[in-house]
């Protein structure tokens, strides 16, 4: 596969052309891969409406109805349910851990067997997160079966 | 009902063979008999159903965890033992019976232990592999 840039300063957008014959497996990782490093999610802080790339979230947590965003320095409110972004972020391979949290599993730095059939997730950011004995098998599943990206 | 059932026929592999040692090593009890068979499976039973309760209860205090879990078993095995007649009641015994519940309770522990350091591992040994292949790709 060839690739090349046209770096020109009348581009005011990235746009990616791929020039083939048959859609292939590598083609798809492509795709994907570019779906996930330009997809956006509407946030807000500090009563500020902005957009955050979805390879920068670290983590989404629910609490008391409450939906927030964690990134490696910044954290974010989302005005919508813990569902309905587990849904639209299932294709960019987010994982559920428990009730209430989701994760990027790219931030995972280490994990560790708890006593109690939980797993404790060390994060890039240092922060630890529990998978739940009701998501254990899932999170085992994830990692055994691959991703999108093994297409 | 299928995990209680796995735990019952775990459990009762386990504390038939560790009966069937200790009746081989302390020369006053009894030979190894249907009586003991009965004994193990109400034991069994017992303690399967109290670790498919307890598991649900995914309970964070490890002190209290360890705590309860000992005296309920001492508690289970001890009452089995007297009502089947296995065992009289006597100072001895009690200090006997929980003396052996800490210890196969401990090993059990260390076994567990060492089962969760191996799944901690090959789970970090599998995300590394996923990161390698997605996240630099």
């Amino acid at each position: 596969m060839q690739w090349k840039i046209d770096l020109n300063e009348k581009h005011k957008e990235t746009q990616v052309i791929i020039q083939t014959d048959k859609i292939s497996d590598t083609i798809t990782k492509l795709t994907t891969f570019i779906d996930q490093i330009s997809y956006t999610i509407a946030v807000k802080k500090a009563d500020q409406q902005m957009n955050i790339d979805i390879v920068s979230i670290i983590y989404i947590e629910n609490i008391e109805r409450m939906t927030f965003i964690y990134t490696e320095l910044e954290m974010f409110e989302v005005e919508r349910p813990l569902y309905e972004l587990e849904d639209e972020l299932e294709a960019f391979e987010f994982v559920r851990i428990n009730k209430q949290t989701l994760i990027n599993p790219r931030y995972i730095k280490s994990v560790k067997a708890l006593l109690n059939s939980r797993f404790e997730l060390l994060m890039t950011s240092s922060e630890k997160l529990i998978v739940t004995t009701r998501y254990r098998k899932s999170f085992k599943a994830f990692f055994n079966e691959g991703g999108v990206y093994d297409a | 009902m299928r995990s209680w059932f796995i735990l019952f026929t775990t459990t009762f592999t386990i504390t038939t063979l560790v009966l069937a040692v200790t009746t081989w090593f302390i020369s006053d009890m009894a030979d190894f008999n249907s009586r003991y068979v009965l004994l193990v499976a109400i034991i069994s039973g017992l303690l399967s159903l109290f670790m498919n309760v307890t598991y649900r209860l995914q309970r964070e205090n490890m002190i209290l965890t360890v705590t309860t879990d000992i005296i309920i078993i001492f508690t289970v095995v001890f009452s089995a033992a007297v009502i089947i007649g296995t065992l009289p009641i006597s100072v001895g015994n009690v200090i006997l019976t929980f003396l052996l519940v800490v210890l196969i309770y401990i090993i059990i522990t260390l076994i567990y232990f060492f089962i969760l350091a191996k799944e901690a591992d090959d789970m970090n040994k599998k995300i590394l592999e996923w990161r390698n292949k997605h996240v630099d790709s």
